[in-house]
């Protein structure tokens, strides 16, 4: 019952039903061009039969050289669509892309109150690797940019035998509590094999 | 170049660092600047913006202009002076600086892609694709031709006539054409530009031959249904619908859950009976396979919605084709195949937006008997009352208590609940304010405060709404421009038209045209004390009595309407009439307002002759049109 394509840019007139719920942040308009812009398969929605946004994942890949890995930008599912299984089907989505891409891993932050999400990710593989604290500082609207830093305590998640954590900015490397699909790890690894 | 020739970079790089700060500072160290070194362009163009910044444009303006004579080369001038026109609203000031720099050093690679990114700023196709070809010929690089295609491709989007519109998609197909005889096509951006361009052009022969011919395997970052999906769409498109149905039927066994499939599938399989020769019957074989879905998705117990619900589909699909008699042997009995969907999901939100469009399938007569089953299944008394032993009858009000107190329950209804509150506009502020609303969201759901305060006469509420609600359309502009010159350099070219279409329906948008009408009455009833402020600010306003600038025939409605989950029967639910006749009543109510505008204007022009006066808001209005 759910479809699960690309997101276009007139999704945002009609994603309010999942934008309302307060784990949710809304951002600038620019905020979601430059992703559709820049990694635009990465940005995927999940859409119910009567045409109801349900959810969708923003995502993008990071890094240089040979060194990139997946990361999730944002990703949320309505209250009236959770419990359904769609958040893991959006992160295989985005896990299937990241492995096209060669990505040696996924990472992302989380809220550390937010025990359901953690619990989904440590489900899908993800395991916590560092938690940041006090995070949330400056100025918590503007810069859309940032906004995705909004949070007290954060969560990484990352495969623990990497050294991508050297490559984090020296503030985050306080208490970055990291964590990784110990399936897909790799930095020391030799390259992924590109799927055919 | 007349900064550089003397002093070192880094010498003007140090000299230049402190005009980078606050405003009236930087004004006071350009001067000190400027009296060492008078000819330095970058020190001229960052006072004029630390100027514009404080307000004073004309200053700016003058001398901005004076270097933009001068035809300046250096980046860091032509960086300020894009940063200058940016701010002054005037983008296509920054063509003409960087025309002009390209004049200078026609050779250089650099300037020249600056001038294709501010011809794309404007949205100057014919330009873009000179700029572009010229760049593919300095350094023959993939990305620049695909510039110069898709300026072709977005002068069709402009364009309004079919003819020439035809051409420019000629046009474009025959430069990528040429491309893929010559074996130069080599990333997947421009195959998904290919097929852009023939999809525009309705050519899903030539399309499907792309996607089954070896430029497929160019496309490698997409989700793994990409290419089936596309090949299954070109199919339908070309009513080749044996082999559509083909196609969704792989897509369905590798993906049970993404209903797309299995609506083309069916309806694949629909067009395909009335083709079929008497011996095949396709609905049969579809019935057997979907019921085969459902099977292993009840063996494997997965979350799976998908595979549930196909036979009903099938079913709906079935009665809308008139072949309703059939619906019972294929599919069995609808009402069965609801219920139970409704013992998997009965405890889930989505459950209702799942059934409501299967609901047509159970006939008038039957209606009781599936309430009586859904009642047994929740174990439900007549009246609705829980049958639960666990909880007592004294329990129960208690139990639904909680329910409703849950906090996420209630913050949620509370957040949507403030699109039924009119009337109580200080209770509705808090709510408003609670719910957060910002960005595109002053757009789609700004209707259920902005007028409602000023009609209750909270004017603090409503103009506080209203500039919040001008500042984003008024960014809209920049806000869109940029991603789309990341369009072009990241090769997501296919997504220009979408980012071009999505700005101008922001800046067509019903309630933006409203709000800046309500905020200048308001502006004008309530900053107003005297005839000469009237005229001042009637001026500043920039209203023409003769002449309404409104884009009637492309104002779009962007409301969000769906935001709350309905319950109530069809015919208490909101209609597409209902709809209709509030888009006319709004701008009707509009061309009332920009009437009264026009008529005050009219009057003070009467009064006192009107003299140009642009304001920053009429341009950046001006702009956004």
């Amino acid at each position: 019952m759910t479809t699960l394509r690309p997101f276009r840019c007139e999704d945002m007139f009609h994603f309010n039903n999942v934008n309302l719920d307060p784990l949710t942040e809304t951002y600038g308009l620019s905020f979601y061009l430059q992703y559709l812009a820049h990694w635009p398969e990465y940005f995927q929605v999940a859409e119910s039969s009567s045409g109801v946004i349900m959810g969708y994942i923003m995502g993008k890949a990071e890094g240089h050289g040979e060194n990139w890995h997946g990361h999730v930008t944002a990703l949320t599912v309505a209250p009236e669509y959770r419990r359904l299984g769609l958040a893991k089907q959006l992160m295989a989505i985005l896990e299937d892309i990241s492995e096209k891409k060669r990505c040696y891993f996924v990472d992302l932050f989380v809220r550390v109150s937010n025990v359901v999400a953690i619990t989904m990710y440590k489900k899908l593989g993800y395991i916590v690797y560092r938690t940041v604290l006090q995070y949330y500082s400056g100025d918590p609207d503007e810069d859309a940019y940032g906004g995705w830093l909004e949070h007290e305590k954060l969560l990484v998640a990352s495969p623990p035998d990497c050294s991508a954590h050297a490559q984090f900015p020296p503030h985050w490397s306080k208490g970055v509590l990291v964590c990784g699909r110990p399936d897909w790890t790799g930095l020391n690894r030799s390259r992924l094999p590109r799927k055919t | 170049m007349a900064g550089r020739v003397h002093v070192d970079d880094s010498v003007i790089e140090r000299r230049l660092r402190p005009l980078r700060g606050t405003n009236k500072k930087a004004v006071q160290e350009a001067d000190k600047v400027l009296r060492k070194q008078p000819a330095l362009h970058c020190a001229r163009v960052l006072k004029g913006l630390a100027l514009l910044r404080l307000g004073r444009r004309g200053e700016c303006e003058a001398l901005v202009a004076a270097v933009t004579k001068d035809a300046p080369t250096d980046e860091a001038t032509l960086q300020a002076l894009t940063i200058c026109y940016r701010e002054m609203h005037t983008p296509d000031q920054i063509c003409r600086v960087y025309e002009n720099a390209v004049k200078g050093e026609p050779g250089n690679e650099e300037l020249l892609s600056h001038l294709f990114m501010s011809y794309v700023r404007v949205g100057d196709y014919k330009n873009q694709h000179q700029a572009a070809m010229k760049l593919y010929k300095l350094k023959p690089k993939n990305p620049y031709y695909f510039w110069a295609v898709m300026s072709h491709v977005m002068q069709a989007h402009k364009l309004g006539d079919a003819k020439s519109k035809e051409v420019c998609l000629l046009l474009a197909e025959r430069m990528v054409n040429n491309f893929v005889k010559n074996g130069k096509i080599e990333a997947e951006a421009e195959v998904m530009t290919y097929l852009h361009i023939l999809e525009t052009q309705g050519k899903y022969e030539e399309a499907l031959a792309v996607v089954d011919g070896p430029l497929a395997s160019r496309v490698i970052h997409q989700p793994g249904n990409f290419l089936p999906l596309r090949r299954a769409h070109y199919h339908t498109r070309l009513k080749h619908w044996a082999q559509a149905a083909t196609v969704y039927r792989d897509l369905i066994t590798q993906e049970p859950d993404n209903w797309q499939h299995y609506v083309e599938y069916i309806r694949s399989v629909i067009h395909l009976t009335t083709e079929a020769s008497p011996a095949e019957d396709p609905i049969a074989e579809a019935a057997e396979f979907l019921s085969g879905v459902r099977r292993k998705a009840v063996e494997e117990r997965n979350k799976d919605r998908g595979p549930v619900l196909g036979l009903l589909q099938l079913a709906k699909a079935l009665q809308e084709a008139g072949w309703g008699g059939r619906i019972e042997a294929l599919c069995g009995d609808p009402l069965d195949l609801l219920l139970s969907y409704i013992e998997g999901y009965g405890d889930k939100m989505c459950c209702y937006g799942d059934l409501v469009n299967f609901l047509a399938l159970v006939p008038g007569a039957r209606v009781g008997e599936l309430l009586g089953r859904v009642r047994a299944l929740c174990r439900l008394s007549a009246s609705g009352v829980p049958l639960d032993e666990t909880h007592t009858a004294n329990e129960n009000p208690a139990f639904a208590n909680g329910v409703v107190k849950t906090p996420t329950t209630a913050l949620n209804t509370g957040r949507k609940m403030v699109t039924r509150i009119s009337g109580a506009t200080g209770a509705a502020r808090g709510v408003y304010e609670r719910c957060d609303m910002k960005h595109i969201q002053l757009d789609t759901l700004g209707h259920v405060l902005a007028l409602q305060a000023l009609d209750t006469g909270s004017y603090t509420t409503a103009a506080a709404i209203f500039s919040n609600t001008l500042k984003f359309f008024m960014a809209n502009y920049k806000d869109t421009s940029d991603p789309l010159i990341s369009s072009y350099k990241y090769g997501s070219l296919t997504r220009i038209p979408e980012f071009v279409e999505f700005r101008e329906r922001l800046s067509n948008s019903l309630h933006f045209a409203t709000v800046t009408a309500e905020q200048m009455l308001l502006d004008l009833t309530s900053d107003v004390s005297s005839h000469g402020q009237l005229v001042e600010a009637v001026q500043q306003m920039d209203i023409d009595p003769a002449t309404d600038r409104t884009d009637w025939h492309h104002l779009t409605d962007n409301r969000d309407l769906a935001v709350m989950n309905t319950w109530e029967p069809p015919h208490r639910c909101l209609q597409e009439e209902d709809i209709v006749a509030s888009v006319a009543a709004d701008t009707a109510l509009l061309r009332l307002r920009n009437l009264t505008l026009r008529l005050v204007g009219a009057a003070c022009a009467l009064t006192h002759p009107p003299h140009h006066h642009n304001t920053l808001s009429s341009t950046a209005n001006k702009e956004n049109r």
